[in-house]
């Protein structure tokens, strides 16, 4: 019989040390998240069910009341088709904007460095800050694009370019489109320095066009980058808040007005938790579909 | 020189023992306020003064001043309060006493100071913008309204001699300052935020001797004069004497460049021509207090009562005294003639107590303007306590019609049916 100091070691210990590891490791992290997104949006989840506003200072239980006069409001459903215009033609024009700037930064030219260093610009800048000079430029009165339609004869008076429903939601989706290119054209000129330039020689020596090479050898390739720039583009465009807030203010007439907007309209201007809950959980579930999308294809991938 | 253990432990215990000590031997209070006006750059210098000047005369107090931007100060307002964070005195806009009274923490000031007292300073006409539930929750700091402010220029450059009293009057100069300037705007009406659409159409709505809401919470806007004053003022855009996409910023601008010949502002209109002219004092001579027109001659012209006031909040429990810090510091601000004076001349805005209106009397833009706020009414909205909502509703509904999405007619028709189920909701609790 062996003394019990000089026991085998168990089955198991080595990866049982590795997983106490390893849970200290995640803790930290873990407990942050609990406390700053779990333990809030359960609450969130939680108080879409209670009447809470400033004149109850404690929520009363409530039902399913709040969905119920969003419904009967009837301001939900338009403000979520505005969502949806804005998150859907956002991000299709950055993304074909940001994939031609990108092949185009692919090439060799000169002045090149200096040229891809300017394109960071729009996204380096305060969104806010983007927001204002577009605010300016598409100003009535004092905008320089009436400025120079005006001089150059194209127009005999000011157009005010935020003032109509289309006008506005055009001038958002520019903005937030000109701040969001450089960043899609960053990720797919990564993707595109990754192309074996052996694949685009080969197509060239079969008699390949520009287009039949881009068509069949650089999207194909580029293809992994497109779904995950296209999933993360369209939850961030969900998410915005600071450039149409700062642009529109969600008018002319809630024609610009998305959910991120609606929510701090109902939490902060009116002091109605419990609806800025309710609407919260629409845009949860909103954006909900793009997130398991991104999730999926990265567990894919794992 | 090299320190050694024992001396290095020596300074630290002494430092500690000094820090510990330290308030002890003072012995200040702090004082918490909290506004948005000492965080501008148009009153930081007169305000750090005035405050300076207050810590000066009593150095037991420790006066923490805590500024936020007018648009979020509300919001940090209210989230400070629920949270029972320390804070004496509190600038707040007269609209959003309700809100603020609603959370029946705000000390009764005539319980405080005594009726009698504050009316011997204060005007009762200027003390109505601190009232709520009869109480007089909030001291008026500065008051006078939302009125109608002229550029003579631009009048005297379309033959305008005399500035319009009457709504006849009023449309014949905006249709000359036109025909004299076509790029011109010649009434700057709010057409684009909320907030200032509100007002802006409220006064036109009483002119034509209409309501939004009865005292009970009724809605009375969907009537003859609510779809008058709208048509008004379509027509006014129709025309192009109004213009879309212009806010209180746009309108000041346009202003001081002679680019517009009206438009409604509070008192610090003058301050603001100063500045965005370029010219200071020498722009004083074009900006005029002129009435809100009427329908008809003898009339009294309407306005948006307005003002900042000071408020007391009780906190923990904490209820402030007469001749407490706050107290102090309050009546330093509203009641000391001198800090008023020094205020009025920085900015503009008007000072609140008798004797020191009675220093202004020679500005006959003041006087002017003092004659026109005397038939200010308090702002629809403001009294109840979903007022933003209740704003949003009014300012979407005209913009829709401004912007010709509707007619005039619909708009009041769904101004009424989305206000009627706002306050639904009100007497719902």
């Amino acid at each position: 019989m062996l003394p019990l100091s000089a026991r085998a070691p168990q089955v198991g210990g080595l990866k049982r040390a590795e997983a106490r590891f390893g849970i200290a490791l995640v803790a930290l992290p873990l407990a942050a998240f609990t406390a700053v997104i779990l333990y809030p949006f359960v609450d969130a989840l939680r108080l879409s069910l209670y009447r809470y506003t400033l004149m109850t200072p404690q929520p009363v239980f409530d039902g399913l009341r709040n969905f119920e006069r969003l419904a009967e409001d009837g301001e939900i459903g338009p403000i979520w088709v505005n969502t949806v215009v804005f998150v859907v033609a956002t991000t299709a024009a950055t993304f074909v904007l940001g994939l031609a700037w990108a092949i185009i930064l692919n090439q060799p030219f000169r002045g090149r460095t200096i040229i891809r260093s300017a394109s960071l610009l729009p996204w380096v800048l305060p969104s806010t800050v983007t927001a204002f000079i577009w605010a300016w430029i598409l100003n009535a009165q004092y905008g320089v694009l009436n400025a120079a339609l005006l001089v150059a004869g194209l127009i005999d008076e000011p157009i005010a370019w935020l003032a109509t429903p289309e006008g506005a939601m055009s001038g958002v989706v520019l903005a937030k489109t000109w701040l969001s290119v450089p960043l899609f054209s960053a990720f797919f000129l990564a993707g595109l320095q990754a192309l074996p330039l052996e694949q685009v020689e080969a197509a060239r020596i079969d008699g390949a066009t520009n287009g039949q090479v881009i068509r069949h050898v650089v999207l194909p390739h580029l293809r992994t980058t497109m779904v995950v720039t296209l999933v993360l583009g369209a939850m961030g465009n969900l998410q915005q808040f600071d450039v149409i807030y700062a642009m529109t203010g969600g008018g002319p007439v809630r024609a610009t007005t998305v959910l991120s907007l609606e929510v701090r309209r109902q939490a902060f201007e009116n002091w109605n938790i419990g609806l800025a809950s309710a609407v919260g959980v629409i845009w949860f579930l909103t954006i909900a579909g793009p997130a398991y999308i991104y999730l999926r294809s990265l567990f894919r991938q794992g | 020189m090299k320190t050694t253990r024992r001396e290095f432990l020596a300074a630290a215990s002494a430092l500690g023992f000094g820090a510990a000590a330290g308030p002890a031997f003072a012995q200040q209070r702090t004082l918490t306020y909290i506004g948005w006006s000492h965080d501008e750059a148009a009153s930081k210098p007169v305000l750090t003064e005035m405050f300076n000047a207050f810590s000066t005369a009593n150095p037991s107090v420790r006066l923490e001043t805590i500024g936020f931007p007018w648009a979020q100060m509300q919001q940090n307002l209210i989230l400070r309060m629920r949270a029972g964070q320390p804070l004496d005195v509190a600038q707040l806009a007269e609209r959003w006493l309700p809100t603020f009274a609603a959370l029946n923490n705000l000390a009764d000031l005539n319980e405080l100071f005594g009726r009698a007292a504050l009316e011997e300073k204060i005007d009762a006409g200027l003390l109505r913008i601190g009232q709520s539930g009869g109480k007089q929750l909030g001291l008026p700091w500065t008051a006078a309204s939302i009125g109608m402010v002229a550029n003579r220029k631009v009048l005297g450059d379309a033959g305008v001699n005399q500035i319009p009293t009457t709504v006849d009057q009023f449309v014949g100069a905006l249709r000359a300052i036109k025909r004299s300037n076509p790029e011109a705007v010649p009434y700057a009406l709010a057409t684009k935020n909320n907030l200032s659409m509100s007002p802006d159409f409220q006064v036109w709505l009483w002119t034509f001797g209409g309501r939004l809401l009865d005292n009970d919470g009724a809605v009375k806007v969907n009537g003859e004069a609510g779809v008058r004053a709208l048509s008004f003022l379509v027509d006014l855009m129709k025309e192009n004497l109004a213009a879309r996409d212009i806010d209180r910023p746009d309108a000041r601008r346009l202003f001081g460049q002679h680019r517009t010949g009206f438009y409604a502002d509070a008192p610090l209109a003058r301050g603001f021509a100063r500045d965005n002219s370029g010219q200071g004092r020498a722009f004083d001579q074009y900006v005029a207090a002129a009435p809100y027109p009427v329908v008809a001659a003898g009339n009294n012209p309407q306005s948006v009562a307005w003002g900042h006031l000071l408020v007391m909040p009780i906190i923990g429990g904490r209820r402030p005294t007469r001749d407490g810090d706050a107290a102090r510091f309050v009546q330093h601000l509203a009641f000391n003639d001198d800090m008023q004076m020094k205020y009025f001349e920085a900015v503009g805005l008007f000072p609140v107590t008798k004797t020191a209106l009675a220093r202004v009397r020679d500005d006959a833009y003041v006087t002017q303007w003092a004659r026109y706020a005397s038939f200010a009414e308090a702002d629809e909205p403001s009294k109840w306590a979903n007022a933003a909502d209740l704003t949003t509703i009014v300012g979407e509904e005209v913009q829709a019609a401004l912007l010709q999405q509707k007619p005039p007619q619909q708009a009041i028709a769904d101004m009424a049916r989305r206000l009627e189920q706002r306050m639904r909701d009100v007497r719902r609790g």
